[in-house]
């Protein structure tokens, strides 16, 4: 009886394979680069952080030692403490912005194209080109804008990225301007897909925008903020160009992330095995939060 | 219908990604074959052609050899990426000391030191330069193309505004590390300008501290009996050199005010008149008048100040890089090129006029002497000087202090010298960025670092 229904199922899977036989052979390509570029060289990397590298060469099995060192370094708790501070000020910083501004859009009734527009462009400019305009922002002294600014109406010059306990903040300030068009349009299309007739209801019976937002977007919208917050969480913990290009992990490491340490390792010490045992960590870690990421996903799709 | 398009599409995409997976091969006809590496592209019209020239002339004279070229130059992110996969050119002509001995123990640079041996350029190196062309193993795996050694560079316009002039009209240039302080002060009262900058990322802040520390009498690492290594740096003298900079920005207040910056930033506050003193080499020359725009007449070099615990000042160059896998006979090309192009031991009275003239042309530096002599042949210098005197566009009396006289050169710390600079890199941003900073503590905790985090995990 067991067999039977195995075998179905087998003839089943291939009817299925045999049915979408094109989409198989479509998929194949883009399958063959996701081998070649993505999954072999995670694959690599954890096996050669296993190993001791000269160059890229492995030279012996050194087992967990990569990782023992990565650990102990004595800037490692700190770098995590820092990793940990981007996410939570982008979560700050970097969340109610684009929410705030798609209600904003979605409450106008001109000008929308325009603004979604607008607000979208910095997604286009490079991050390195960025990173290098909101550093001439922020520079210290008397040439930076913010500067200037202050000098305006009176007050003196302060100090910014070089200011240790502000660096990681406004590295998320200018990774939020550029970034939060993305996450802009996802809440508009989330928005667009509320129930107009309830909407329509409650303004007819007169209900404030505050009455509207509380009550009606944002039960409808809980799902999609979370999983943008999740979407968030995994992308800042990557964050590398930023502090690479407008503070080089300082002052004194107080803007070092685990990205940016392990780039270090890779192109400035060229320690590669140090590196992949570093990204081995930060992969399995990102893995368990995307993870948590599809389950909300299906469960808010649902 | 649908169907057979979806096929046929794919069928497509996969014989374009075949296609893309292919190499090609040039086959070979009996010559030598020798690709030169920092061939110019065409954003440099003029060395373009000077180099095309160059490669036609080279083949006549030298029928059994072919030059095929590439645009590769050393650059930190790609250059371990490219030598693991053999895509490096078989002659690099850029490759920084500081990368030499890595090069050579990850093999990515052949042996070279039978050919040059055989060939005699051995005998006519300057032995100064022979340590730093060597690997750990001391055999030699570079040849070095530009030599160096750090000290001042300075901004003419912003001395001569605050009088730091002499009677001859040359710049007055400060002998210690005090005076350095004091012309900075001087600048400032009268400019209004830093007196002087140091950079404080990407390792140059550390590189350039050592060469400061070093003239403290700091000694930054030494080796034990059993070939480990101690961090040695935390003393009363790298304090004392930690404090000369923590005053510079805290008290007397000549330093930019924007400090985490790294050594271009710091080459174009040189460049636009921003700054008037930084620690530098005369291989940031062509950088400062071709990117930062800076005049060539409005440059100064000096030696490295004295401090208290000496004179000292690093050796630095740009070498000659062999593929790991050349033939000998590609190795000997590689040489006759190097001598063709004007950079071997005989110099190549043609081919060096051909630089002097495109340098001048492209409102680069042509200093009238050798600022510092690869090769102990002084005829070769005399030579050297009467044609680069045709085309000089500087006074060499600007230049003249930038000489070896109670100089003592170092080379780089033998272990972990780029991971010292990152260590350093930190400490020095502290002390920019507190004026409270602990120097001891700092010291003593940067030392500890450098010890746990890279000697005792050294491979």
């Amino acid at each position: 009886m067991k067999s039977l229904e195995k075998k179905k199922q087998k003839r089943s899977a291939a009817m299925i394979f045999k049915k979408n036989i094109s989409g198989w052979v479509l998929i194949l390509p883009s399958v063959f680069l996701l081998f070649l570029i993505v999954w072999r060289p995670v694959g690599m990397a954890f096996y050669y952080s296993l190993f001791r590298l000269q160059g890229m060469k492995a030279v012996a099995f050194v087992g967990l030692r990569n990782f023992r060192d990565v650990i102990t370094d004595t800037a490692f708790l700190q770098t995590v403490g820092n990793t940990v501070k981007y996410v939570l000020w982008s979560l700050v910083i970097g969340m109610p912005i684009p929410f705030f501004a798609a209600v904003m859009i979605n409450e106008m009734v001109r000008g929308k194209g325009y603004f979604k527009f607008a607000m979208y462009l910095p997604v286009i400019v490079p991050t390195v080109a960025t990173c290098l305009i909101w550093k001439m922002l922020y520079l210290d002294g008397e040439g930076g804008l913010l500067n200037a600014l202050l000098y305006f109406v009176g007050i003196g010059p302060a100090n910014w990225l070089s200011n240790k306990t502000l660096t990681i903040p406004l590295v998320i300030i200018a990774s939020t301007w550029q970034g939060f068009g993305t996450t802009l349009i996802m809440y508009l299309a989330s928005l667009q897909s509320v129930d107009q007739n309830l909407y329509e209801a409650a303004r007819v019976d007169g209900t404030g925008f505050w009455g509207r937002f509380w009550h009606i977007l944002l039960p409808h919208m809980r799902g999609t903020i979370l999983l943008l917050a999740m979407r968030q969480i995994i992308g800042v913990f990557q964050i590398t160009e930023q502090p690479l290009v407008m503070t080089g992990g300082g002052p004194n490491g107080a803007s070092m992330s685990l990205g940016l340490t392990n780039y270090f390792y890779a192109f400035q010490y060229g320690q590669f095995d140090k590196s992949m045992a570093l990204g081995v960590i930060s992969f399995l870690f990102l893995i368990g939060l995307t993870f948590i990421y599809f389950k909300l996903d299906r469960k808010f799709s649902e | 219908m649908k169907k057979r398009l979806s096929m046929l599409l794919a069928a497509a995409l996969c014989i374009f990604m075949a296609a893309g997976c292919g190499t090609s091969t040039t086959g070979g006809n009996g010559k030598v074959a020798l690709e030169v590496g920092n061939w110019p592209d065409a954003t440099r019209p003029e060395s373009l052609e000077k180099y095309e020239n160059w490669k036609t002339q080279f083949e006549e004279q030298n029928p059994d050899i072919e030059i095929s070229t590439n645009t590769y130059g050393f650059e930190v992110k790609t250059f371990v990426a490219k030598a693991v996969a053999r895509q490096l050119p078989d002659l690099l002509q850029n490759l920084p000391f500081t990368e030499v001995k890595s090069v050579a123990k990850n093999g990515y640079a052949a042996d070279i030191t039978e050919a040059a041996k055989k060939s005699g350029i051995l005998d006519a190196i300057n032995p100064d330069l022979i340590e730093m062309c060597s690997g750990e193993d001391g055999k030699l795996y570079t040849l070095p193309r530009v030599a160096y050694m750090q000290g001042l560079m300075i901004n003419k316009k912003l001395f001569e505004q605050a009088g730091l002039v002499n009677a001859d009209g040359t710049v007055m240039v400060p002998e210690t590390f005090d005076e350095l302080a004091d012309f900075a002060v001087k600048i400032k009262e009268k400019t209004g300008v830093s007196g002087f900058t140091m950079p404080t990322t990407g390792n140059h802040g550390g590189w350039i501290l050592l060469n400061i520390a070093w003239n403290y009498g700091v000694e930054f690492e030494e080796q034990n009996d059993d070939g480990t290594w101690k961090a040695t740096f935390d003393t009363p003298e790298f304090h004392e050199a930690l404090q000369f900079l923590h005053d510079l920005k805290w008290e007397k207040g000549v330093l930019p005010d924007n400090n985490v910056i790294d050594a271009t930033e710091m080459r174009m506050l040189l460049g636009s008149d921003q700054t008037a003193m930084i620690i530098g080499n005369s291989d940031w020359c062509s950088h400062l008048a071709q990117k930062c725009g800076m005049d060539v007449g409005n440059l100064a070099m000096a030696k490295m100040p004295a401090g208290p615990g000496g004179r000292y000042s690093q050796l630095g160059g740009s070498l000659f890089m062999f593929s790991p896998d050349l033939t000998e006979e590609q190795i000997e090309a590689g040489f006759k090129w190097i001598d063709f192009t004007g950079y071997g031991p005989e110099l190549n009275e043609d081919t060096y006029r051909d630089t002097c003239e495109v340098y001048a042309n492209e409102n680069n530096f042509v200093f009238p002497k050798e600022l510092f002599s690869i090769w102990t042949n002084k005829e070769r210098s005399a030579k050297v000087e009467e044609i680069a005197s045709e085309y000089a566009n500087v006074d060499i009396k600007d230049f003249e202090n930038y000489n070896l006289d109670g100089i003592e050169l170092r080379s780089e710390p033998a272990a972990c010298a780029q991971e010292l600079y990152s260590v350093l890199d930190g400490v020095i941003q502290e002390i920019m960025t507190n004026k409270n900073a602990d120097i001891p503590a700092l010291s003593k905790k940067a030392q500890d670092d450098f010890q746990a985090n890279h000697l005792d995990k050294m491979n």
